[in-house]
């Protein structure tokens, strides 16, 4: 009985000196917590498709200027812009390029115009100008563009006329 | 015989186990440590494309955590970071690879006296995007450490004897073929005295 007292009394002790010991460590402990946010939007690359070649036919002339209508002209050509759904978009291209002879160094200008709209429609498709040309993609991440417009054929030479298009379309 | 055998394996096997000696005095004076956002701008990448590969946010950008408090202190810096960034935020898309953007995490610390530079960051090597870094408030000059603070009393005025440091955290991420959608994650930083 008695070592059981004298055990339970250096028990006490311990656990007295243990608390002692530790309580002041944790009063005065001071930890400052900083929290970082980490972010990025991931939007996925824009993809330019070409569904149909732009097709200039010189017998549709009038006063030796051809004119394709983007918005109505089945001549005009047909692409679609894949990217994010629902995204904002902005839509700009170079107005004017130079069509070049195949068989000379005779060149042709040619002023472009585009139209666009989410739906596959291109009657209710809108002109782009620097007014106008930010859009969104569909619910399906599509946007549909014609291409159109005019040269003066006049001075030019009977043949094959071939140039490039420009169209950058960016996310905004 | 065989007691004093076993005594003395004891004995060995105790002062084996011997530890070097640390008076970490921050333990024991109730000094202030503060730790504040400098620049409020978190580590933000913008837009970026899917597959564009690896971009960074350098150390001109990081994200500042200025620390405040007796010069003399050593300071101990955690943090706790995720290894991605995640679709949403959701931790539960860890491990997968169309829903995560891999974080190499970068830090650095300046501990001059007066207004650090970027110039006189000290790198730290951080191996993965959690680490732990002890460092003074105050860098200590090539000469031997002077005493320890005075212990706070109600004479104490610890603006006397109070310095800046500047933790900056910076770092990349890297763009695969994942779903497009807003990345984040969140860094920890917990500061304390040694």
């Amino acid at each position: 009985m008695k070592n059981w007292n004298r055990l339970y009394h250096l028990l006490s002790v311990a656990i007295g000196i243990f608390v002692l010991c530790a309580l002041p460590k944790a009063a005065l402990a001071q930890d400052r917590d900083v929290i970082i946010d980490v972010s990025a939007e991931v939007t996925s690359s824009i993809e330019l498709i070409t569904l149909q070649s732009m097709e200039l036919a010189a017998e549709e002339a009038e006063n030796n200027i051809i004119n394709i209508d983007p918005t109505s002209s089945p001549n005009a050509g047909k692409m679609v812009a894949l990217g994010n759904p629902n995204s904002e978009i902005r839509v700009s291209y170079l107005q004017t390029r130079e069509l070049a002879s195949a068989e000379n160094s005779e060149t042709l200008t040619f002023n472009y115009l585009v139209s666009g709209n989410q739906e596959e429609d291109q009657n209710t498709s809108e002109l782009l100008d620097l007014e106008n040309r930010d859009f969104s993609f569909n619910q399906d991440g599509e946007f549909y563009l014609w291409i159109g417009g005019s040269v003066d054929i006049s001075t030019a030479s009977p043949g094959n006329y071939q140039g490039e298009f420009t169209l950058e379309i960016e996310y905004i | 015989m065989i007691r004093a055998y076993l005594i003395s394996i004891i004995f060995f096997a105790l002062t084996g186990a011997g530890y070097t000696q640390e008076i970490d005095f921050g333990d024991y004076g109730n000094y202030t440590l503060t730790a504040d956002e400098l620049n409020n701008d978190d580590l933000n990448f913008g837009q970026v494309i899917t597959n564009s590969g690896n971009h960074s946010i350098d150390i001109n950008n990081a994200k500042i955590v200025q620390i405040t408090g007796v010069k003399y202190l050593d300071v101990i810096v955690e943090v706790t970071a995720e290894n991605a960034l995640f679709l949403n935020g959701n931790t539960g898309y860890a491990g997968d690879v169309q829903k995560s953007l891999p974080l190499t995490l970068e830090a650095a610390y300046a501990n001059n006296a007066g207004q650090p530079s970027l110039g006189q960051a000290k790198i730290i090597n951080v191996a993965t995007n959690n680490f732990t870094k002890q460092f003074p408030i105050l860098e200590r000059q090539s000469r031997p450490p002077g005493p320890p603070p005075p212990p706070p009393t109600n004479e104490f005025d610890q603006s006397r004897v109070e310095e800046t440091a500047y933790l900056y955290i910076y770092g990349s991420i890297n763009v695969g073929d994942v779903d497009a959608g807003s990345y984040s994650s969140q860094i920890t930083v917990t500061i304390s005295y040694d």
